[in-house]
């Protein structure tokens, strides 16, 4: 029960952090040099009482905080203003993104905490042999690599060369598949994408699950473990793991402003229609609202994303206590 | 003595190290006889928690058991494979460990803890073991053991978690179980709980039981027999009582000097006896006997050769030349 009522505190918290947040992107903005009636006028310019009325319009001749004030009760009632660029509203072409990026995200994010853990954990199952020095120099490699490099290499290789898998889009749109041959096609789309993404976090949860396993087999229910007779595969996966996997969460947790960042340079390299390929195209017109209803739902993102990390923790560990 | 539960026999188990090898246990030959306690005494580094290590297979990669035999219900444990000592440890032989506060895994219920050893030797049902593991709870005097089940190791204090240690060491009905310092992590009235439970325990379950210890009034209080180890060897074996009133080798009787007694006189300068010098490098050691650098009777035969562990009476083995008949 503390449980539910932990997770419903931290909702609660939500509002008070986003408005945080909004403040600060606010400000933000408003610091970097330009007038958005400048964008909209163009080159061209035009008289100072067309100017004046815009403004007005835009609500920008009030002092910032009357206009920081409104700007938090509009994105508060859920609107997020409208691009500049298209006029759509902000709040539907990000959700229109979204479930593209979400599904790269959540692919890519289960497979290299899947393979990090159980490579990490094969890697300290016995330090400085053979398997250990060739994971580690493997994992050490991949989060090297800039993504963006990677990416292109993926696409060189496996799609212009080999030609095995599509080099961009998320779908085949000359066929306009329906049904499972479109979820197939989709899965072919992903390959590459997810690949790259995923060797490049792999390497992190590799490195973090070996050290924390090699730290949590020292310990001394992990003997004792072995003197109940258990065999080291149960001894490994069952006994230890589940404390190894501690810190690996708290560090994967904070990682997840930095896989939408990692998601950007995806995108844009596979030309990926998410939500990485509308920050950057965003950034590129200087669509202001669509640039800061995109941090904003970042940050909303954030905060529901480290909610669950928080949730899973208190799962895996019992001396975690919801108070 | 009665039949015997285990026959360590001339075990040696040694250690690669940046130094060198470490030879930690040299030689060790001990009997232990069904029902029979015996006392493993020795300070840091005597071998005394390698030799017990040893009978289990749970050193350290980096040591080897490099001769001897453990005979144990008619194997030998020093040439067992790994799947034939996964299922003698638990179930034949069980360990309780020094440290109580660590030895249970945080994120696993206690229930849990003590209920799969029976799932994995006797193959009872997650609800069988259970069971199982409410009425050894409460065997082993912790109260209201069926909400017990559901605690997390964190919840329970010291002494209780060791009582959870015992539990699980006694759910297969061991042959011998191995405690290594098992009270030396509790206060001094836990202590005497968990060392009366122990006495309890054994003559109810009827095991034989290995207690490590490096602490004199432990063995005193508990053990049938006490073995003394020094640098990797036995130096002198007897009955309780046969050692506490006549200890023959140099080292045993520094022992007994340096335990502080309310009854006895103070020396006059009021501090206690030690044993002057440290423990030899069991990577290099001197020829002859191994306490020459220590011994307040060291003489030339002590240098050039080594003494061997050899009855005096019967049933009291010593190592010394100062008791060579």
């Amino acid at each position: 029960m503390s449980l539910l009522v932990f997770v419903i505190r931290r909702l609660l918290y939500i509002v008070p952090l986003l408005v945080c947040a909004v403040t600060v992107i606010f400000f933000l903005v408003h610091a970097a040099p330009g007038d958005p009636v400048d964008y909209i006028i163009g080159e061209a310019g035009a008289d100072s009482e067309v100017v004046a009325r815009l403004r007005a319009e835009m609500g920008l001749d009030q002092p910032l905080l009357v206009q920081l004030w409104r700007y938090v009760l509009q994105v508060l009632s859920g609107n997020l203003g409208y691009s500049l660029v298209s006029s759509a509203p902000v709040l539907d072409l990000i959700l229109e993104r979204f479930p593209a990026t979400l599904l790269l995200m959540a692919s890519q994010y289960t497979l290299s905490a899947i393979l990090g853990v159980l490579l990490g954990v094969l890697a300290a199952r016995r330090p400085n042999s053979p398997v250990d020095t060739a994971l580690t120099f493997l994992s050490l490699t991949s989060f090297s690599l800039p993504i963006f490099w990677l990416g292109q290499m993926m696409i060189l290789a496996f799609g212009y060369h080999l030609n095995w898998f599509p080099i961009q889009g998320m779908s085949n749109l000359r066929e306009g598949y329906t049904g499972w041959r479109y979820a197939l096609d989709l899965a072919h789309h992903m390959v590459l994408p997810v690949a790259t993404l995923t060797i490049f976090n792999l390497g992190l949860i590799m490195r973090l699950t070996r050290a924390s396993m090699l730290q949590v087999v020292g310990q001394d229910y992990v003997k004792v473990a072995y003197a109940k007779g258990h065999s080291e595969r149960t001894v490994l996966l069952r006994h230890a793991l589940r404390n190894a996997l501690l810190p690996v969460v708290t560090v994967v947790g904070l990682e997840i402003p930095g896989l939408i960042a990692g998601a950007v340079l995806a995108e844009t390299v596979f030309a990926w229609p998410g939500l990485g390929r509308l920050t950057f195209d965003a950034i590129n017109s200087r669509d202001y609202p669509l640039l800061m209803g995109m941090f904003i739902f970042i940050s909303f993102f954030v905060i529901v994303a480290n909610l669950l990390v928080d949730i899973i923790y208190g799962l895996l560990d019992p001396r975690i206590r919801y108070q | 003595m009665p039949e015997e539960v285990i026959s360590i026999r001339n075990l040696h188990t040694h250690f690669r190290t940046e130094d060198g090898v470490v030879k930690s246990v040299r030689g060790v030959d001990l009997d232990i006889g069904r029902g029979e306690v015996v006392g493993l005494v020795g300070e840091s580094g005597s071998g005394k928690s390698v030799t017990a290590h040893s009978v289990m297979r749970l050193i350290p990669p980096s040591g080897r058991i490099v001769e001897g035999q453990i005979l144990f219900e008619g194997a030998d444990l020093a040439q067992a494979s790994v799947r034939q000592m996964q299922k003698v440890r638990g179930d034949r032989i069980a360990m309780i460990f020094q440290e109580p506060m660590t030895s249970l895994n945080p994120v696993l219920r206690v229930g849990e803890q003590v209920a799969d050893v029976l799932r994995l030797h006797r193959g009872l049902s997650k609800r069988e073991a259970l069971d199982e593991a409410r009425d050894l709870l409460g065997r082993v005097g912790i109260p209201d053991p069926q909400a017990r089940l559901a605690s997390f190791p964190h919840e329970l204090s010291g002494g209780q978690r060791q009582r959870v240690m015992i539990a699980t060491a006694l759910a297969c009905r061991p042959q011998l179980i191995i405690a290594d310092e098992p009270t030396t992590a509790l206060d001094v009235t836990i202590q005497a709980q968990i060392l009366d439970l122990l006495r309890d325990l054994k003559r109810d379950f009827g095991c034989s039981v290995l207690l490590i210890t490096h602490d004199l009034g432990v063995i005193s209080e508990t053990a049938d027999r006490v073995a003394v180890m020094y640098a990797g060897q036995i130096v002198e074996v007897a009955e309780v009582a046969a050692l506490f009133d006549e200890p023959m080798h140099p080292y045993t009787i520094g022992l007994m000097r340096s335990v502080p007694r309310l009854d006895g006189d103070l020396p006059e300068d009021r501090l206690l006896p030690v044993i002057g010098g440290v423990v030899p490098n069991l990577a290099e050691l001197p020829a002859g006997c191994a306490f020459q650098t220590r011994c307040p009777h060291v003489h030339e035969r002590c240098r050039s050769q080594e003494p061997l562990l050899h009855a005096v009476h019967s049933g009291h083995q010593v190592r010394c030349w100062l008791h060579d008949a």
